[in-house]
């Protein structure tokens, strides 16, 4: 056993994702070793991101106020909507520079054994703002894996009737992740999408 | 493919045994109790990693030993291969092919074509049905690779969709949360239907030929797939049907997870009503015709391991056997009496406490 405050420490870090409790002991030995500076860096880093950073009320992408960038950017055709997992596949499809259209972050993907129903995903929002913006088109970029596809067949079966509802055309690696897909292959899986 | 040699250390009874295997019919004799299985059982596990008779393979670790390694030089139709294999119980098996590290044992059961008879496999004709669709879609796997990943992604769907069910018929999800899983699964779940009605296709012609070679009376239609949901039919139509009751259950009612495999001599179920003799048989026919399909679709014949084979059967259809055999590279046979081995051409290997001659 460790001392309070290190303990702490340890199971704050053995909180994020993909860090064990080895780890975890690792981080915090290394962090009670290295300079104050340095170590208080990270806490304030966190802290900033905390307060400054929040979801933007359109889209649910990451936002530093009330509206993301790309949301805030009138130029951005609001009958477009792309709709995405998680933030990171934002900044994805937008390196391709393929993609005009606002997004709509879902925070997720279906998946009955982690307990992820429809309602834990932004699915009625998306619904409302299609209908807000009169859209003409979604665009479903979920992740080409099988939680991410379940989403785009629950997601189309919805919006059936109400628009054109195309998906990423296959070619992305099967199992991945948009996030990890390079550019050029996410561009032509965007220009080459399919109706849904 | 033939092994060549195999050197083990600490696997059952051998303590360090190195055994030259010379190509054809190779004849391993000793009496009960000798190895003759323990040998059999560390070529298999040298070349595809997993021991063919049980489970629990911390067994298979010498008494009083802590690990076990086994190293086997084969020929396959590429050129030599060498596998090395390092297995402490507890801890993940160190594989090594041509020297470059393999993390998966199940890229080798593709890689290497062996095929094995041990009577411990008797379960596949006369146990669940579940132990024969594992068979099979093994055998699928080894064939064609690309519609045997079906059998993985449906097993993974069905289990989201009956997680799901259990939380509807809790009150925590909506029916409707089931639309996505009732198409993936159907999607996953037809691609296994017909992949599996197409190697029942390709195994019945061999699988018949061999039972008759074996003094078997296959009849019209030996091998039957009983599919739960027909080829050709929905199966999303199915689930969708079945929805209020397999929430009532909490379980997946329809789909290729409630198939089988029938194995019939004329019309008898032989799981059923087959003497010991008959499936003994049987599953011998089925590991040969499996051998065929498998030298016709990889244009290279698979090495056969074969325990305790000839005991049970007579003069003639001990012949016969052993001439079938001999079409092969490499064909190991144990037995307790050489006398067995007929008039037919083998190498002799004389097992005796731990120890192998040649
Ligand atoms: N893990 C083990 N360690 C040492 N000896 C074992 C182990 N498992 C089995 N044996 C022994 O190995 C011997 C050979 O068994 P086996 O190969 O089945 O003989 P057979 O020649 O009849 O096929 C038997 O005496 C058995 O008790
Ligand atoms: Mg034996
Ligand atoms: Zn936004």
């Amino acid at each position: 056993m460790y001392s309070p405050a290190v303990e702490n420490l340890i199971t704050q870090l053995a909180r994020l994702p993909g860090i064990g409790r080895r780890t975890a002991q690792r981080l915090a030995f290394y962090i009670l070793r290295s300079p104050p500076d340095q170590a208080l860096a990270l806490a304030d880093a966190i802290r900033e991101v905390k307060e400054k950073i929040g979801v933007c009320e359109e889209c649910f992408n990451l936002a530093e106020g009330p509206l993301c960038s790309i949301c805030a950017d009138a130029r951005r055709d609001r009958t477009v909507i792309c709709v995405v997992e998680d933030p990171s596949d934002v900044v994805a499809v937008e390196r391709t520079h393929e993609y005009h259209g606002v997004y709509h972050v879902l925070g997720g993907a279906l998946s009955p054994i982690d307990g992820v129903d429809p309602e834990h995903l932004r699915i009625a929002e998306l619904l409302r703002r299609v209908e807000a913006n009169a859209a003409v088109e979604v665009v479903l970029a979920t992740n080409p894996t099988m939680t991410g596809e379940a989403t785009a067949v629950y997601i189309a079966d919805r919006l059936r009737g109400r628009c054109r509802v195309t998906r990423l055309a296959s070619g992305l690696p099967v199992g991945g992740d948009l996030e990890y897909a390079d550019e050029v292959t996410l561009g032509r899986a965007f220009s080459g999408r399919r109706e849904m | 493919m033939r092994a060549v040699t195999v050197r083990g250390s600490d696997f059952r009874c051998y303590e360090r045994v190195a055994v030259e295997l010379p190509p054809g019919l190779v004849g391993v004799v000793g009496p009960n109790g000798a190895g003759k299985t323990a040998l059999i059982e560390m070529i298999h596990f040298g070349c595809l990693g997993y021991s063919p008779r049980t489970t629990s393979e911390a067994q298979v670790v010498r008494f009083g030993a802590e690990l076990l390694r086994v190293e086997t030089d084969v020929a396959v139709s590429g050129g030599p291969v060498s596998v090395e294999i390092g297995y402490r119980p507890g801890e993940p098996k160190r594989i090594t092919v041509n020297g470059a590290a393999e993390r998966s044992v199940e890229r080798l059961l593709g890689r290497f074509p062996v095929l094995v008879f041990t009577p411990d496999r008797l379960r596949l004709v006369q146990g669940a049905p579940a132990l024969r669709r594992a068979y099979f879609d093994r055998v699928l796997a080894r064939l064609w690779p690309a519609p045997a990943a079906a059998s993985a992604e449906y097993a993974r769907r069905l289990s989201q969709r009956n997680h799901l069910l259990r939380r509807v018929r809790a009150g925590r999800a909506e029916p409707g949360a089931l639309d996505p899983w009732d198409r993936l699964l159907a999607e996953a779940g037809e691609q296994l239907i017909a992949a599996r009605a197409r190697l029942c296709t390709r195994l019945a012609g061999p699988f018949a030929g061999r039972l008759g070679a074996l003094g078997g009376d296959p009849g019209e239609d030996p091998l039957r797939y009983r599919p739960n949901v027909e080829p050709g039919r929905s199966l999303e139509a199915a689930l969708i049907e079945r929805r209020g009751r397999d929430i009532e259950r909490a379980v997946t009612g329809a789909g290729p997870h409630l198939d089988d495999v029938l194995l019939f001599e004329h019309d008898r179920d032989l799981r059923l009503y087959g003497s010991q003799g008959e499936q003994r048989r049987a599953l011998l026919g089925l590991i040969l015709a499996e051998a065929d399909l498998l030298s016709e679709e990889r244009d290279e014949p698979p090495l056969l391991l074969l325990d305790d084979v000839t005991g049970e059967l007579d003069g003639e259809r001990r012949r016969l056997l052993l001439e079938a055999v001999a079409g092969f590279d490499q064909a190991i046979v144990t037995t307790t009496d050489q006398a067995d081995l007929g008039g037919a051409h083998a190498s002799v290997l004389t097992v005796s406490g731990g120890r192998v001659a040649a």
